[in-house]
């Protein structure tokens, strides 16, 4: 599903923020990728999506090479991807349902098509009930779970969450993490960037761990590890 | 590019939301746009006015005939019927000399004390001539010169079209001239205008290129919005330009008058206003779309 071969990526700063990584996620794999802000997490969900583009290596997404996409085809690339953030990025003038579809609209779906659809999406993250719910007036686990829907109501093959949970508290962090599993279960590949130690250690998943642009361990039903402490003495 | 009706219809309504949510950017880039119209009007409507007035002069070829001083009455009599005999003359005129001293003297208005002292005898009588059709004014001048006695000059309206062509030529190529700037200007004062409302929605359209909306899906709202913005300025100007030129058109043309010129006149406001207005939603439109255009390309580069 994704792949990379010896990648590097410098920022135009300077900064070395990949270098060498190489691994190959498997089609239906959950893996997190873990390490200290800094280590490349980021700028590995930022390459899969060609938000950025590679310095040096290959980046492989299901099965086509990413670098040679043209700019015109980077919209198409990412219908076919989900993603998920930290700050959720909901449109505040869209309700919930409105967001969902948002997704479809820009594919230019059809409207039959959108209203069977995003309903799915929102019953699946359980927010049925607040689908005319304006994302000011929802917590912050619910607007999370508003993203998710709409990052998997295009039925996409690859799911990307980049801190899913870093805003919030470890109750709606665990149900993020569990709809992400379910996600997952359900034959979507799944990525998550993160730092949630607790989460990574008891799920049991694979863990590729990062320190300053390396990857550092690459295990399956992995753990957090300590390379946070590590890299902190060189940082 | 082959766009779906109902993205069509979102762009539309989008377009139109946009300008009401942000209401106050759009007052301004509206006042930018009916700004730089009425520049471009002005221009415009002195074009169009030189041209119009060519035209005429064209359709309505005239010849002016000034007689000798020191003919007698009949002799001057004379030259007029001699005139009237050569073939392609529609009218001739006599205008006395008490007739041209009154039009000079009107034509100074409040100045007309210079005139004190001085007696209506110092001008010449003239004949004021059209012609059927103007290609004859060579053939009926050189006639003239030849065959009958007692033309002291002859004035014809070829010289004053030469010279109103070569004007309106010239007006022509500067107005386009300083409409192209105008042009760059504006669109550079209302993409500026039109950035700070992207920049406000900066966040809107990094959320949109997420989850994979082309930019031209992306663009099209902002494009429909400055088309908006385009057309509310050329309404706006359109009207301001009639009332104001309504306004101008009548004093200008009763000064014409009394100048004792019958040939030049200012169009009515009535056969400008189709052209005027296409002019201006055209270039309000343009305006608009290319200001959106550019005010989006720094944004869309997620």
């Amino acid at each position: 599903m994704v792949e990379f071969r010896r990648v590097y990526k410098k920022y135009p700063n300077g900064t070395l923020a990949l270098s060498a990584a190489t691994f190959h996620i498997r089609k239906g794999e959950f893996v997190f990728l873990v390490g200290s802000s800094g280590s490349g997490k980021t700028t590995i969900t930022k390459l899969i999506m060609k938000e950025e583009d590679v310095t040096k290596g290959k980046v492989f997404v299901d099965g086509y090479d990413v670098s040679e996409f043209d700019k015109s085809e980077i919209p198409y690339l990412r219908r076919s991807l989900g993603a998920v953030f930290q700050d959720f990025r909901l449109l505040p003038y869209k309700t919930a349902y409105e967001n969902v579809a948002f997704a479809m609209q820009v594919t230019e779906a059809l409207p039959k098509e959108i209203r069977r659809q995003v309903p799915m999406a929102l019953a699946l993250v359980g927010l049925s009930r607040k689908a005319n719910v304006y994302p000011s007036q929802l917590s912050g686990g619910e607007q999370q779970r508003v993203a998710l829907a709409r990052a998997i109501v295009n039925n996409p093959s690859l799911l990307i969450a980049d801190e899913p949970t870093g805003n919030l508290d470890p109750e709606n962090s665990w149900e993020i993490m569990n709809l992400l599993c379910d996600i997952n279960n359900r034959g979507t590949t799944v990525i998550v960037a993160t730092h949630e130690k607790a989460i990574v250690n008891s799920l049991k998943k694979r863990v590729i761990a990062l320190r300053r642009g390396s990857i550092v361990r690459d295990e399956q039903k992995g753990v957090y590890g300590d390379e946070d402490k590590n890299s902190q003495v060189y940082s | 590019m082959g766009m779906k009706i109902r993205t069509a219809k979102y762009i539309a309504k989008e377009g139109f939301v946009n300008v009401y949510r942000n209401k106050l950017m759009s007052l301004a880039s509206v006042s930018i746009v009916i700004a730089s119209l009425l520049i471009f009007g002005i221009f415009f409507v002195i074009v169009y006015n030189v041209s119009y007035n060519t035209e005429k002069m064209r359709q309505q070829p005239h010849i002016i005939v000034f007689c000798n001083d020191n003919l007698e009455d009949f002799e001057v009599k004379t030259i007029g019927e001699e005139v009237r005999k050569i073939e392609g003359i529609k009218s001739c005129q006599l205008t006395s000399r008490d007739e041209a001293f009154a039009n000079i003297v009107k034509s100074f208005g409040e100045d007309k004390d210079v005139f004190e002292g001085i007696e209506s005898d110092i001008l010449r009588q003239s004949y004021i001539i059209e012609l059927e059709n103007i290609e004859d004014s060579d053939r009926i001048i050189k006639e003239i010169k030849e065959n009958i006695y007692g033309v002291y000059k002859i004035n014809y309206s070829q010289k004053s079209l030469d010279l109103m062509t070569s004007v309106g030529k010239w007006m022509k190529v500067a107005s386009v001239f300083l409409i192209a700037v105008l042009f760059i200007v504006s669109v550079f004062i209302i993409s500026n205008t039109i950035k700070l409302t992207v920049y406000a929605r900066r966040k809107e359209i990094n959320i949109m290129k997420y989850i994979g909306a082309t930019d031209w899906f992306i663009r099209w709202p902002f494009v429909v919005e400055g088309i908006i913005i385009g057309v509310i300025g050329a309404l706006a100007a359109f009207i301001l330009t009639s009332y104001g030129y309504r306004s101008v058109e009548s004093s200008i043309n009763m000064q014409l008058a009394q100048m004792g010129n019958e040939f030049i006149e200012l169009v009515g406001m009535s056969y400008m206003s189709m052209r005027l207005i296409l002019f201006y939603s055209i270039l309000g439109m343009v305006v608009g779309a290319l200001g959106s255009i550019i005010s989006m390309r720094r944004y869309l580069k997620v």
